[in-house]
């Protein structure tokens, strides 16, 4: 072994804490807000770790760990894995926070927290490493730990069989990128993506590649393998789906172009790939939001539509070359990470404190829990791009930058992207405005009942309301966070 | 230093009496409304006392920075033409509190109601003085949550929330269009501030400015519910509530037509605008006579007057059309007087329907023993917008007329337009005579007119009896505000 | 001097103007006593002015940044002058014929016309002359509004709407030539439209002649004037009767220049005049409608007026508005029953004052204009000769006719049999003439009776299209709309059920399906 043991210890601190929570757990008979609260100084620790490391591994393109020659697997942080697993662990933390209630009535929180730790480990690992093998296992890693957490409700059929859905289909995409890992080895004799070198460019280096483009686009939810999306995000916890929504599946699409353009594929063919595919995300996902019924459902749409919007800005960055469009990239991917995590947990306080699934059934919700109607429709007025809001920083980032390539294939990417966040307006402003019924209008399935206020459990409250938070910084006060995804953007080597 | 900051103060003072609102949740209606009156008096207020200022310095300015690495700064300034725009909106917005306070709308959850008026009124101000695309955009867009949001909690019918959205998405398409120019400018000139936009705006390639000015004109034209864009107008006016239709069509509207000044007019060079000119101007006309031909087809008293407003609309765009300097004076006047006109008409509407309890047209007559003011009040306006003079409207017409013949295309457009005028005289005749002559009906008002409605409406026509006999005042502020336009051209 | 005529005026248009509006505030308000003060001292006032001599004033007043000025000509002065008397003798049989007082209203009326009226003779501004003419078209339309009902409002509304039209048509003119001026002043724009380009200056002379076609009341413009009947036994008859037509002729005083500039419009209009004074006459001659001579012959002499216009005659142009106000006035006492119905001097009256004008200025006009003015002042003599005598048959009340559109086809027809078979050179001429008549008769039917079924239907048309345009484009198309979403929702939502209740294996087979798209795109993409 060689190299920089402290390149790891993030790692290492979050599979070591997993096992540990669950040991102690075990052991101890641990109360839920008890694991959770260890949970989150993991994480804590984690962040620590990671924060101590950072100037060194900036400017330094040679920080590794692990066992140099052939054969050999290395772990190499880049800026791109730390900004999108600060991220992680920031939601993780408060994802953390809030299921120490939303579990409550869950008798298997033992397993629940040690696999959120394990699939943050796996996501970490999977932008470190170096080898195209072990990203193979890290993503299994993360495959298992988060099909386990989506059917964590085993005794429900509808989760049981998301779980599995979810495992078999994503099993299967990481099969076919392991069917590429064999094709890259038999074409250029090497597993390492050693950065700023192609592996290679010859014909099975690129199917290869198609094959991770595969992978990963079903990871991420990319139409037409999206079809995993709604099923996850309805049954899963709505902590788990936060998670999911917010970092895990979008994270995917970071690691697409690392992986693809050094086997092979061009950036004209991946940034075409990326934007003819947000496309069609942008469009299915606002279409299908519309009339629907549950509101997890309508939410897990909305979130392949961001995951579009996201696409679609990748595309255009990678495709034209084009540097600010990764800032804006990771702009997006840090707001959406915050909106999504604050709708899907928000939905989760409904469901928690009123059983509310349906969007109907938020009829009048804001004389019960007023507050809590505000976060949602924070959350929800973000994500359809009003001012002030995280959204629409990033939807004028997007603009800007798709504009300023001023290209035909960028203007109908554009186009789409308007047609798109109007389609969207439709879908978000009614269940937003279903909160503020008026008493007289209520339909006969709200749930409200009576008027009297409901108190949101402080372990919701705060994850919440740090959200809400977020959205609004993101939104009135971007420069800062615009600053750092600057200065980091000069270190990213895709 | 000390005028920059009271400018601040115009889009402060509201905020904070939005926020004093939204926590003092138990205040009567008359409480919130008091307050609201109040802080947008003050406002205003301080509106007029930056005259010196601007008379002084041609302009009052203030900035901080706000999103540096986007090179985005907080900035507002006040010149002339924002002037006659914001002295509108706000005089528009005072008057409608001061209806709201006789009408019913509003009685419960007062501060909200009274808040989201201050805030519909703040997102006009800070489109008025806002010298930042991105501010612009941001105030743009508040105009709009805010009239939403009043139309879906406060609109009457079981229809609201589909109007409101109807109106919100299509409103949002057309603000949607302007995002994109304001950012292709932002990202060809490298700035977002409207001063630096104004210098070098013009030397962008010829194609592009083309491209913007068509892009900014279609999508100020939805706000300013131009046919075809209008189709978001009549419902909205009907569903909102009095004093919000009040808002939407003497002030609201009028913000398209500020856009369009603003924008491609103050930016771009007479060579990239002029093949606009023709189909800005066929435009005006096609909807100042269909707007007409709906208004006399129309049933419903608040549709009629809603309708109206599409037809006026058509007026501003055949002045601005014109290109012409008088033209687009006539045009910014004619926002004035159309503001108070139609004001004027939906107060009426709004003392009839709540009198009577009742809006088709067909089942209402012989008002005018049982209403004398408003039958008074109501032939004013139905003057007033027949561009009978002294009426304010009729100075504002002559103007777009005057600068459509100075235009070098064939007189008959013009002639036309002159001629769909008398539309306006049919519609308005059919409405008053309808309404206020003949046999009573329905026999007994349900209701009675309150005091708190008659006042502000007899005042509203007193104003624009003295708008037209005293144009001086606002002739010289839109000459200003017109000439920084000119002079980029 | 220049001072004294300017209080002087000011004295002439506010007086009328202050007392109108103090009569609104004040109930007991003594209307018939002030009226004949204001008449009085407005005829004083005119007088005073009139030994003042011409002379222009400006006025230290502005109008959107232009100086104002008046223009006191000896023509407006006579015409107050006699629109005064005019006055006069209505305030006077109103008195006298029922003992009535005047009303408020109609002092109302009679005071802001008198005022506007001035203004209008004696502005030297287009444009305020512009303002004030469709201030006193107001008063015209409302003084129909002697009662609140929604007869008088139609009346009013009719009136109101023709005299828009002219005034638009005279707004045009002006804003045309704006352009070309620079300035509103009256002299200065008839100066710059004099040099106008020969297209642009042939709108503006038409625009003028139609504003002054309507403020006269001549054909085919003379149907305000029909309505503005209702109110002859008021003094507010004034207004319509007699100010409009005045200050229609002063129009037409100010502009003749503009129609001297060129040989184009000394031949068009005067064939115009010819054209609608025939037409009049045509119409009147072979329909079956009693004849009202105030308001046809009216229009018929009014249109005389632009034969004259031509061609400048000095004075004397003047003097036949003058003429013609007074034969006015007799054919108005005539209506009321003042002068006896077949009072001949009346019938010659308008002969006299045509050879009076015509015969010292015979140098002045080309043969051929001469030559037809005779001709239509004969014409016109036994027009109204025949009217006046003619009897009518019971059946043929105004507004109850109906013919049938085959009598004139038939009457041919019978004329040609009798040609053929009879004795075709002495009953030739008579069934010619019958079958003229017939041709006049539909077209009196479907012109004349038609304009009034035009101006309903026109009404109606306007309503179709509004209410058709309405249904189709507006809810028409939002329904369409609506039911477009819904289908789509209801598609969104079967799609939905499908896709909940499909199969994993129907997911998974996309998997191999993108494989393949990918890899062939990126073989395509390499071979390429």
């Amino acid at each position: 072994m060689a190299g920089n043991v402290s390149v790891i210890a993030p790692l290492g601190i979050l599979i070591a804490g997993g096992f540990v929570i669950y040991l102690l757990a075990r052991l101890l008979n641990l109360d839920n807000r008890v694991e959770a609260v260890l949970t989150v100084l993991v994480l804590l620790a984690t962040l620590v770790t990671t924060w101590m490391l950072i100037p060194s591994w900036f400017g330094s393109t040679t920080a590794f760990f692990g066992v140099l020659g052939d054969g050999g697997v290395i772990f190499q942080p880049n800026v791109l894995g730390i900004f999108i697993f600060l991220i992680s662990l920031i939601l993780g933390g408060l994802v953390s926070l809030y299921s120490a209630k939303s579990l409550s009535r869950d008798s298997r929180y033992l397993v629940y927290y040690p696999l959120i730790l394990l699939s943050l480990a796996g996501l970490l690992g999977m932008f470190m490493t170096r080898d195209l093998f072990n990203l193979f296992l890290l993503t299994e890693l993360t495959t298992i730990t988060v099909s386990a957490l989506v059917g964590f409700r085993y005794h429900q059929d509808r989760a049981i069989r998301a779980g599995f859905k979810y495992l078999i289909m994503s099993s299967l995409g990481t099969m076919i990128m392991l069917f590429g890992i064999y094709l890259v080895y038999r074409g250029s004799g090497a597993l390492g993506l050693q950065m700023e070198i192609p592996i290679g460019t010859d014909s099975f280096s690129r199917i290869g590649a198609g094959c991770f483009l595969v992978g990963f686009s079903l990871k991420a939810g990319v139409v037409p393998l999206h079809t995993w999306v709604p099923e996850v995000y309805s049954q899963a916890p709505s902590s788990v789906s936060a998670l999911m929504a917010g970092v895990i599946s979008k994270s995917m699409l970071f690691i697409i172009p690392g992986v693809c353009l050094r086997l092979g594929i061009t950036r004209e063919e991946l940034g075409i790939f990326l934007m003819v595919s947000a496309c069609l995300n942008m469009l299915l996902g606002v279409i299908r939001a519309l009339n629907q019924r549950e509101l997890r459902r309508f939410l897990s749409y909305s979130s392949i539509a961001q995951t579009g919007y996201l696409m679609f800005t990748l595309g255009v960055g990678i495709y034209y070359s084009y540097t600010p469009a990764f800032s804006t990239g990771l702009f997006l991917f840090l707001g959406e990470a915050v909106m999504n995590g604050l709708v899907f947990l928000s939905a989760g306080v409904y469901e928690y404190h009123l059983d509310i699934r349906d969007v109907q059934a938020l009829s009048g919700v804001s004389r019960k829990m007023p507050a809590q109607a505000f976060c949602f429709s924070v959350g929800l007025a973000g994500l359809a791009g009003i001012p002030l809001l995280a959204g629409f920083t990033g939807k004028w980032l997007v603009f800007s930058a798709t504009i300023a390539v001023n290209d035909r294939f960028a203007w109908i990417g554009l186009a789409i992207f308007l047609i798109s966040t109007v389609i969207g307006l439709a879908g978000y402003l009614p269940v937003l405005a279903f909160q503020y019924r008026p008493a007289e209008n209520l339909a006969s399935d709200s749930a409200v009942g009576d008027f009297s206020r409901v108190h949101v459990s402080n372990w919701m409250a705060i994850p919440v309301g740090a959200l809400t938070l977020m959205v609004f910084l993101l939104g009135v006060y971007p420069g800062p966070w615009m600053g750092i995804i600057e200065s980091l953007i000069k270190w990213l080597a895709i | 230093m000390i005028s920059s900051l009271w400018l601040l103060g115009v889009a402060a003072l509201p905020l904070v009496a939005v926020v004093v609102l939204l926590i003092w949740r138990k205040a009567t209606k008359l409480q919130a409304g008091v307050l609201a009156l109040v802080s947008e008096g003050l406002t205003l207020l301080i509106v007029f006392l930056l005259l010196p200022r601007l008379r002084q310095d041609g302009a009052v300015f203030y900035s901080f920075a706000w999103i540096q690495n986007l090179s985005i700064n907080f900035s507002l300034e006040l010149n002339w033409l924002s002037l006659v725009f914001l002295v509108t909106e706000m005089a528009v917005t005072l008057a409608a509190m001061v209806y709201s306070l006789g009408e019913n709308t509003g009685e419960k959850s007062s501060n909200y109601y009274y808040a989201l008026l201050l805030l519909f009124s703040l997102g006009m101000s800070g489109t008025t003085l806002a010298e930042d695309v991105f501010v612009f955009y941001i105030f743009w867009e508040l105009m709009l949550l805010a009239s939403v949001l009043l139309i879906l909690i406060w609109g009457h019918g079981e229809e609201r929330g589909k109007v409101s959205l109807k109106y919100f998405i299509v409103t949002h398409l057309g603000s949607l269009i302007v995002l994109v120019g304001l950012i292709t400018l932002y990202v060809n000139v490298g700035s977002s501030s409207l001063s630096v936009l104004m210098e070098q705006a013009g030397s962008l390639p010829l194609q592009m400015q083309r491209t913007l000015t068509a892009l900014f004109v279609i999508g100020f034209s939805v706000k300013m519910a131009i046919f075809p864009l209008h189709i978001w107008l009549p419902d909205a006016h009907t569903v909102a509530p009095t004093p919000v239709t009040i808002i939407l069509a003497a002030a609201m509207l009028s913000m398209g037509t500020y856009g369009i000044l603003r924008f491609p007019f103050s930016l771009f060079s007479m060579e990239a605008l002029q093949p606009f000119s023709l189909w800005m101007m066929i435009t005006g006309l096609i909807s100042e006579v269909y707007g007409a031909l709906m208004a006399f087809a129309e049933k419903d008293v608040k549709r009629i007057i809603a309708y109206s407003s599409v037809s006026q609309m058509g007026y501003i765009l055949f002045g601005l059309g014109s290109l012409t300097e008088v033209g687009m004076q006539g045009a910014v006047m004619h926002v004035v007087y159309h503001a108070i006109v139609k004001g004027l008409l939906f107060m009426v509407v709004g003392i009839i329907i709540q009198a009577t309890q009742e809006r088709d047209i067909q089942k209402l007559g012989g008002l005018g023993k049982a209403l004398p003011a408003v039958c008074l009040a109501a032939a004013v306006g139905a003057l007033g917008i027949s561009g009978m003079p002294p009426l304010g409207i009729f100075n504002s017409e002559w103007m777009i007329f005057s600068g459509g013949f100075e235009t070098g295309f064939p007189a008959i457009l013009t002639i036309g337009t002159l001629l769909g005028s008398i539309f306006t005289v049919i519609y308005a005749l059919r409405f008053f005579g309808a309404i206020f002559l003949g046999d009573q009906r329905p026999d007994k008002l349900p209701k009675k007119a309150s005091l708190a409605l008659i006042l502000p409406t007899v005042a509203v026509a007193v104003l624009l009896l003295l708008g037209g006999i005293l144009p001086g005042p606002l002739l010289s502020w839109v000459v200003r505000g017109v000439q920084g336009v000119v002079g980029g051209l | 001097m220049d001072s004294y005529a300017l209080w002087v005026l000011s004295f002439l248009f506010l007086i009328p103007f202050l007392l109108g509006v103090i009569s609104i505030f004040i109930k007991s308000f003594p209307a018939d006593r002030m009226m004949r003060v204001v008449l009085g001292l407005s005829a004083l006032a005119v007088l005073l002015l009139l030994w003042g001599g011409e002379m222009t004033l400006p006025v230290p007043l502005s109008f959107l940044g232009e100086p104002i000025s008046l223009s006191l000509s000896t023509t407006a002065l006579l015409l107050c002058l006699f629109l005064l008397g005019v006055l006069g003798v209505l305030l006077h049989l109103n008195r006298g014929k029922s003992g009535r007082t005047l009303s408020r209203f109609n002092f109302l009326v009679l005071n802001f016309s008198l005022c506007f009226g001035f203004l209008a003779f004696f502005s030297n501004q287009f444009m305020i002359r512009y303002i004030v003419l469709e201030l006193v078209g107001l008063l015209a339309a409302a003084s129909m509004c002697q009662s609140l009902t929604p007869e008088a409002f139609k009346r009013f509304g009719d009136i109101f709407l023709t005299l828009r039209i002219g005034d638009i048509c005279l707004l045009s003119s002006i804003l045309l030539i704006l352009p070309y001026s620079g300035a509103l002043a009256i002299p200065e724009m008839i100066a710059a439209a004099e040099v106008m380009p020969l297209a642009q200056r042939s709108c503006v002379v038409l625009g003028f002649v139609l504003a002054v076609m309507v403020k006269m009341g001549v054909f085919p413009f003379s149907g305000w004037q029909k309505r503005a009947r209702a109110t002859m036994d008021t003094p507010a008859f004034w207004t319509t009767g007699f100010l409009m037509p005045a200050l229609g002729m002063y129009l037409l005083y100010r502009v003749q220049p503009l129609i001297e500039s060129d040989p184009l419009f000394q031949v068009a209009v005067p064939i115009l005049a010819a054209g609608v004074i025939l037409a009049r006459m045509a119409i009147s001659y072979f329909g079956q409608r009693p004849y009202e001579r105030f308001i046809h012959l009216g229009s018929v002499m009014n249109g005389f007026i632009l034969l004259m216009a031509a061609y400048s005659t000095g004075h004397a142009l003047r003097y036949y508005f003058l003429g013609l106000l007074l034969h006015r006035l007799g054919l108005y006492l005539q209506a009321q029953e003042v002068l006896p119905q077949k009072w001949g001097v009346l019938a010659f009256y308008p002969v006299v004052l045509n050879l009076a004008i015509l015969v010292p200025h015979l140098n002045h006009f080309p043969i051929a204009l001469t030559t037809g003015w005779v001709a239509l002042t004969v014409l016109t003599f036994f027009w109204d000769r025949h009217l006046t005598t003619r009897v009518l048959s019971p059946q043929t009340a105004y507004g109850s006719v109906t013919r049938d559109w085959r009598r004139p086809v038939a009457a041919l027809a019978e004329g040609l049999y009798q040609h053929m078979e009879i004795n075709a050179f002495s009953n030739g001429v008579e069934h010619l003439a019958g079958a003229f008549a017939g041709l006049v008769e539909w077209v009196q039917y479907s012109v004349e009776m038609g304009f009034d079924r035009a101006w309903a239907g026109l009404g109606k048309l306007l309503n179709a299209i509004s209410t058709g345009g309405l249904n189709v484009l507006e809810i028409g198309a939002d329904k369409k709309t609506i039911g477009w979403v819904e289908d789509l929702m209801q598609s969104v939502e079967a799609r939905e059920r499908d896709v909940q209740s499909r199969s994993l294996r129907q997911d998974l087979i996309w998997i191999p399906i993108l494989m393949l798209v990918i890899l062939g795109f990126l073989s395509i993409s390499q071979g390429g």
